[in-house]
């Protein structure tokens, strides 16, 4: 399949080939939606991952969400005080959570957690024919592995980041409480008042974005890995750097679409 | 358990979180759309009309008394004015003369819809738009001040006021070091170990002790001070006394009414009075005058005086007893009958003896003549 194997000399052309690769992966993968919900074994598959990257990150995005919000309220706080705005970091946090902070911690949690695993095991399959062996039962990789896989990340990833973004708004309200003398309600309080609709879709849809990237990059990199156990490891890495690379590049992008100054 | 049960497990939890996050994004979704679920608000939308809105953007705060009931939906341009859309609590009430101000809320920037909910006593009508007031551009308002300082101060004159401050800067270096070195009244003040400040501050106990005896009803100026006190009352009867006292006096009533009035009738009688009493006095003083000599101790005229009512209190004696022709006169009654008689007889002869005295006096002349 040309989407999994197309050998290419030269960096910058690898690069370029590997961008093109990936978002036609990608194109494949959206496109296979149909078979999640017609297939029993990609709806299995996707149950599955669904578990994996909701559940099976759920420990760590709970952590990193709450101290995350905890230093931020903190950082903001000791910020705020100097000019008597306390009541602002409420306000500062509800922002920052939902327009960025919530999605990209989702993003980064993501692609360490499950789009290392995912570059891994399909980088694992591929060293071992295991794909090209799927091929020559005429069974599409792309629709086996890569549509539950990256449809499962792209609905999770925004419930995740709305997961994340609660949890960093109680560790916030916690240190407002005992670090800042703000009540916890008024905490809560002020970070609905400053939450707005667009905040938090835009971030939600960001989330779904860093969700597809992740799964995207990760999934192509691992059917491009070459090289026996070592090569698992290399793709392992770069799918990890590609994916947060593209999370950051592509959070730009996105804020500036929705957000003008 | 069972392996399908297993099996099933990964799928419970996935659903059961994908299933409790969802709910939360619905409620946080109502909440932050305007709807307060625990409170019961409900926002409606109004408009308001401004000529110029400044810096207001929409998601701003809608204020009322410094409390936010909502916030700005939108801000359209129309030909010569700006429509501001904005969602506010349906229980905030607006009165028919409500109108909106675009408030700063910060110096650093941002604004808010500030609305003055009106006095009058008709509601604000569905659908009406609020009248708006331009808001004050600090900025603007900065820069012309700063236009006008430009304009007024020459710049010679603005070296000589920076020379004049520095000289003012160097003056307050010296008087603060001489405060803090203790000098003068002010270091004295400061300086914890200077008498001056030891008797300022036996002085302000002094001042705190008879301010509690202000305090105090049982003193005299503690129960002056207090609501119910009776001396406060005796004191309010004795001024209006005092007042009616003074409005008779202006009215000219009373002695020395007349005595203030402009009339000097009645201070020249009393100087004449006064005159006389000298006159009376100085005879009385008079050794020489009878009283004088009375007054003076005059042994002869008091022995006279002492032997006359001496006298008088025998005769008057003598008449209480009835003896002599007075005291018969005075006691028996019939002898006084007779008396009264006998004097009545006399003046009946005396009366006669004038009606012929004429004829008696013509005859006699007349056979005298003969």
């Amino acid at each position: 399949m040309t989407v999994l194997h197309e050998p290419v000399d030269g960096a910058v052309r690898a690069f370029f080939a590997a961008i093109g690769r990936t978002a036609r992966l990608v194109g494949a993968a959206l496109a296979g939606f149909p078979a999640v919900l017609t297939r029993r074994d990609c709806r299995h598959t996707f149950a599955r991952q669904l578990f994996i990257v909701g559940i099976g990150t759920l420990a760590v995005a709970t952590v990193v969400a709450l101290f995350t919000g905890m230093i931020l309220s903190l950082q903001l706080g000791i910020a705020f005080r100097q000019l008597s705005l306390e009541g602002m970091v409420s306000t500062t946090m509800s922002y920052a959570m939902l327009r960025e902070m919530g999605p990209f911690m989702t993003g980064i949690i993501l692609a360490a957690c499950v789009g290392s695993a995912m570059a891994a095991q399909l980088g694992t399959m591929t060293v071992n024919d295991e794909i090209a062996a799927l091929e020559m039962m005429s069974v599409d990789p792309v629709r086996f592995l890569v549509v539950p896989r990256l449809w499962a990340m792209t609905l999770m990833a925004p419930i995740l980041s709305f997961y994340t973004c609660i949890l960093a708004f109680l560790g916030g309200a916690l240190v407002g409480y005992t670090q800042l003398n703000i009540p916890f309600l008024q905490f809560i309080q002020g970070v609905l008042d400053a939450a707005e609709m667009k905040d938090l879709y835009v971030g939600l849809l960001k989330a779904a974005v860093f969700g597809i990237l992740v799964s995207g990059i990760s999934c192509s990199v691992g059917f491009a890995t070459t090289q026996g156990a070592a090569g698992v490891g290399a793709s392992t890495r770069r799918a990890v750097i590609y994916s947060f690379l593209a999370i950051l590049i592509g959070g730009y992008f996105i804020t500036r679409c929705f957000y003008v100054l | 358990m069972s392996a399908k049960s297993q099996s099933r497990l990964p799928d419970l939890l996935t659903g059961l979180f994908v299933l409790a996050v969802v709910a939360l994004l619905a409620f946080f979704t109502i909440v932050i759309s305007g709807v307060d679920i625990l409170r019961g608000r409900h926002d409606v939308l109004r408009e308001a009309r401004f000529e110029s809105v400044g810096t207001l953007r929409a998601q701003d705060p809608v204020t009322v008394r410094g409390m936010k009931v909502g916030t700005v939906q939108s801000l359209c341009l129309a030909q010569d004015h700006v429509i501001v859309t904005f969602s506010i609590d349906a229980n905030v009430p607006l009165r028919a003369d409500a109108h909106a101000v675009v408030a700063s809320t910060s110096v650093l920037g941002g604004s808010a819809l500030a609305l003055d909910q009106g006095a009058s006593p008709e509601p604000l009508p569905e659908g009406a738009v609020l009248p708006g007031r331009a808001p004050n551009d600090v900025m603007d308002e900065l820069g012309q001040l700063l236009s006008d300082l430009r304009q007024s101060f020459d710049p010679a004159d603005v070296r000589t006021l920076i020379v004049n401050l520095r000289g003012a800067s160097a003056n307050l270096a010296d008087i603060t070091g001489r405060i803090r070195s203790g000098e003068g009244l002010l270091g004295q003040l400061l300086n914890d170990d200077a008498p001056l400040a030891t008797d300022l501050e036996a002085t302000v106990a002094n001042l705190r002790q008879a301010s509690a005896s202000l305090n105090d009803p049982d003193t005299t100026l503690g129960a002056l001070l207090a609501k119910d006190s009776t001396l406060v009352t005796d004191l309010q009867t004795t001024a209006a006394n005092l007042r009616d006292v003074s409005q008779r006096l202006t009215d000219g009533q009373g002695l020395l009414g007349k005595l203030l009035a402009e009339d000097d009738k009645t201070y020249e009688d009393l100087q004449a009075t006064l005159a006389n009493l000298n006159a009376a006095t100085a005879a009385l003083n008079n050794p020489n005058a009878p009283l004088g000599k009375l007054i003076g101790g005059d042994s002869t005229l008091i022995a006279d005086l002492e032997a006359t009512a001496a006298n008088l209190r025998a005769i008057t004696q003598k008449t209480n007893d009835g003896q002599g022709t007075l005291g018969k006169l005075v006691n028996d009654q019939a002898l006084a009958d007779e008396a009264e008689a006998a004097i009545k007889d006399v003046r009946q002869i005396i009366d006669n003896m004038r009606d012929t005295a004429p004829i008696t006096s013509f005859t006699s002349l007349f056979f005298g003549g003969l």
